[in-house]
């Protein structure tokens, strides 16, 4: 055998070998620690989960995830699951691991804190956060902005908007379109759109594709313009964002929120950090994200939370995601 | 005999997705599976998938053989660094490559952009496994040929074809199973294959089962195709072998445009994405933390080192079980992991939560975890470099070490293993690009708080801090130099070669 090969395959036999068995230590007294699933970008949570950490004493581990990918894997873990707290993206896959009966009552002080459109119908789930839905548009391609959502669908925006029809935050706003101007009104929309809309997988390549001006606007997530202003510089946007009329659909907000898993007695204490007032006003000035607790300001430059529906729909409810879905899948669009 | 123990225990191990799939499914009502099988979206999603697949393939394999044929065959300029350059493009994670292409050429959407970067991704399995598989065999039969036929295509086909068949087959496989599997291209590229419906199900229904029924109809379908593998590969006999090379004369063939082509799999596959990469780090403010950095890169090649050797260990017990004992588990293993390889890699990390949080729950999580996880997902890497390289080992060899009393141990050391150390070497390598760069199965199943290259990329990308995210996917590509580099030495023809 060829010596220098013979070398490296036993390095790194045995490299490998250690490394896999000094690794496995075991964790540190479960009493203390708090272990969280995140779905949420660990950029915007950790400042914050350090913050309790110095607080309280309690070590938190955190698993940084897709929402959705670690809501199917708290499903599949079960009662087994060493996770005390879930923290999503989305109502919906909140809805999700409530519907597998995972999720513990909260207590009525933390739900106290927030309005109820924005927690679980039965008290297993809370909102943390709100991201709006808005029109992002390039104003060298955009002269005369839409008033409703529902313009999109006319043929004077043909080929000018871009959605993203398999992300949850789009599939949130066709449920509340849905329930505020009914079933028929949002199949029609979504054949229009579907005409008309360049298709993208992700709000970050809509957002990129209306800098760039290869389409003139379209329908992503308040924060995402906000995170790139961050990163390329204020001053450096072009693109500019818009909400549609108070009461709109195209205004939705989605939340963020978290669950509890398990009695670890710090897992309530950390719902209500998450929604005391300091700490709800970091999320605001440092995420740019919606308060969820009253008598919080909304972060300057985006719409007030006054003018955004609330429509009388529970995001949660699978049921109700199953017919937007079929509606969606109608239209050709996923 | 220790060989079929352990095959043995490598069934249930490759198993456990099988096994989920139809637990999940089994909570359906029958009714509901029959209604998904049969609907005309499934009936698209094969099309689809199917197109995607024959073209890639095909693809993949022109391109891996002919750049395998002009390294390690003819006297091109810098082999070493063309070596390099073939198999780089292995370790950029697919959505890399096709944020990438966007960044690049907006609107890059549908069959052809997921057909073209599929193919640049792919064509390194092909590359290594082949050149392996030339590497070994001598070239006197070549010069044999030439002094029969003066036809170049003729000679090919009678003498250089055989020698290379079984690896093509082999790594035309697991092309064809990255394909099915693959979920970052084609999302990002907007081309509709079952892994996209399956995350699809997921992400937008939370519907385990209709991911579970969808898994089982890619299973399905893939037992098609290594049957045709199975097909193809039977009655294979070895070719004719070197140990000691002969001379080190090479065909004249090449010269630098020759080079030049070579290296456009590169351009493609690793050149643009790295040229956008590197446009996020000119654009973007955000920094990334050496000591992240550091971290993720150690747990990276902790994770590739251990997992790679672990799989390749394990490949070639079953593969000599296979081939040498004809030991039926052995040959069971072999096939469910091919089909394991096809689904997509979050439906096999959720098949080892379920299992593993309920049979091993001390186990779970850790990184003990993830690499038997690792192991299972790329061991079909491991065995299609392998298994042709076995293949090329005469039996006679064997019978003639075991009747003058060589135990197998030592038969194994002195006999089989100068022969298919390339092959080895190639697969070897082949396992720790493709781990270093996995990303799904390491995210569910890593202790809280890990984060290797690929994890870290993600979670920048994922925040829209591209700077930040452009030193990790500099340094992946940089390690990934490394295998690519190992390989280049195992490869080279004209390096001399000590024989035991």
């Amino acid at each position: 055998m060829n010596k220098f090969s013979a070398r490296i395959f036993a390095a790194a036999a045995i490299v490998g070998t250690l490394g896999a068995l000094t690794a496995c230590s075991p964790a540190g007294p479960v009493n203390d620690t708090l272990v969280v699933y995140s779905g949420r970008d660990e950029t915007l949570v950790e400042p914050i989960i350090a913050l309790f950490e110095e607080e309280t004493g309690v070590t938190v581990d955190v698993r940084y995830g897709d929402s959705a990918e670690l809501a199917a894997q708290l499903s599949e873990e079960g009662a087994a699951s060493k996770a005390d707290i879930f923290f999503a993206q989305d109502a919906g896959a909140l809805g999700a691991i409530e519907s597998e009966g995972l999720f513990r009552e909260l207590p009525t002080s933390v739900l106290d804190r927030v309005q109820p459109e924005y927690r679980s119908e039965n008290d297993r789930w809370i909102g943390i956060t709100g991201r709006a839905r808005v029109l992002v548009y390039n104003p060298e391609l955009v002269s005369e902005l839409p008033t409703s959502v529902l313009e999109l669908s006319e043929p004077q925006w043909a080929d000018r908007i871009a959605i993203s029809p398999t992300n949850a935050s789009f599939q949130a706003f066709v449920t509340a379109l849905r329930v505020i101007n009914g079933d028929d009104a949002a199949a029609t929309w979504l054949s229009g759109i579907a005409a008309n809309a360049q298709r993208f997988e992700k709000n970050s390549q809509i957002l990129e594709a209306v800098e760039a001006g290869t389409v003139a606007a379209g329908l992503i997530n308040h924060y995402y313009w906000f995170q790139r202003e961050v990163e390329v510089g204020a001053g450096n946007m072009t693109s500019r964002l818009a909400s549609f009329a108070p009461g709109d659909a195209g205004n939705l907000i989605n939340v963020a929120g978290v669950g509890v898993l398990s009695d670890n007695s710090h897992a309530n204490a950390f719902v209500s950090f998450l929604l005391r007032d300091d700490i709800q006003r970091i999320f605001v000035t440092e995420v740019m994200e919606y308060p969820m607790v009253a008598g919080i300001d909304t972060p300057a430059g985006i719409t007030p939370l006054g003018d955004i529906p609330t429509p009388d729909i529970d995001l949660s409810n699978l049921n109700d995601l199953k017919v937007t879905l079929e509606l969606i899948r109608a239209s050709g669009m996923i | 005999m220790l060989v079929k123990a352990l095959s043995l225990a490598v069934v249930p191990l490759v198993s456990v997705p099988l096994v989920y799939l139809f637990i999940r499914v089994a909570e359906v009502d029958l009714g509901v599976v029959v209604t998904e099988v049969l609907s005309p979206r499934t009936g698209q999603l094969v099309l689809n998938t199917a197109a995607l697949v024959v073209a890639v393939t095909v693809t993949a394999l022109a391109v891996g053989v002919t750049q395998a044929y002009v390294v390690v065959r003819t006297s091109v300029p810098l082999r070493r660094l063309l070596t390099i350059l073939a198999t780089v493009p292995l370790a950029v994670p697919s959505y890399v490559a096709a944020y990438g292409w966007l960044g690049v050429v907006p609107g890059f959407n549908g069959f052809f952009p997921a057909w073209l970067v599929l193919s640049v991704a792919t064509a390194p399995l092909v590359f290594l496994t082949a050149s392996a598989a030339l590497a070994r065999t001598s070239r006197s039969a070549d010069d044999v040929a030439q002094s029969i036929s003066t036809s170049r295509v003729r000679r090919h086909l009678l003498v250089t074809w055989p020698t290379i068949r079984s690896s093509v087959w082999s790594s035309g496989l697991l092309v064809a199973l990255y394909v099915i599997a693959d979920f970052g291209a084609v999302s990002l590229l907007r081309y509709d294959t079952f892994t996209r419906a399956i995350f699809n199900a997921y992400r937008s229904s939370f519907d385990r089962s209709l991911a579970a029924i969808l898994g089982l109809v890619v299973v399905v379908l893939t037992v098609a195709l290594v049957v045709l593998y199975r097909r193809a590969l039977r009655g294979e006999q070895s070719g004719p072998v070197n140990v000691v090379r002969p001379s080190p004369v090479v065909l004249r063939a090449g010269g630098w445009p020759h080079a030049a082509v070579m290296s456009l799999g590169a351009v493609v596959g690793a050149g643009v994405p790295f040229v956008s990469v590197s446009a996020w780090a000119v654009v973007g403010t955000s920094t990334a933390n050496v000591e992240r950095l550091v971290e993720a890169t150690l747990n990276s090649v902790m994770y590739g080192l251990s997992a790679a050797t672990l799989a390749v260990a394990l490949g070639i017990v079953i593969v000599v079980a296979t081939l040498r004992y004809r030991f039926t588990p052995a040959t069971v293993a072999e096939s469910v992991s091919w089909l394991i390889h096809a689904l997509p890699a979050l439906v096999v990390a959720l098949s080892f939560t379920f299992v593993g949080i309920r049979l091993v729950p001390d186990l779970y999580q850790t990184h003990v975890f993830v690499v038997l996880g690792l192991v299972v997902l790329f061991l079909p890497n491991a065995i299609s470099a392998i298994e042709p390289a076995l293949r090329a080992v005469p039996p006679s060899w064997h019978e003639l070490a075991q009747s003058l009393g060589m135990r197998p141990s030592t038969e194994f050391a002195r006999v089989t293993l100068p022969v298919i150390t390339p092959g080895l070497l190639a697969g070897w390598a082949l396992v720790v690009l493709v781990i270093v760069r996995e990303l799904p199965l390491t995210l569910l199943l890593r202790p809280n708080g890990v984060d290797t290259l690929a994890t870290r990329l993600w979670t920048e990308t994922s925040a829209g801090a591209f700077a930040a995210a452009a030193p990790y996917a500099v340094t992946l590509v940089a390690l990934a130099g490394i295998p690519a580099w190992l390989v280049s030495r195992g490869l080279d023809p004209q390096r001399k070669m000590v024989v035991s």
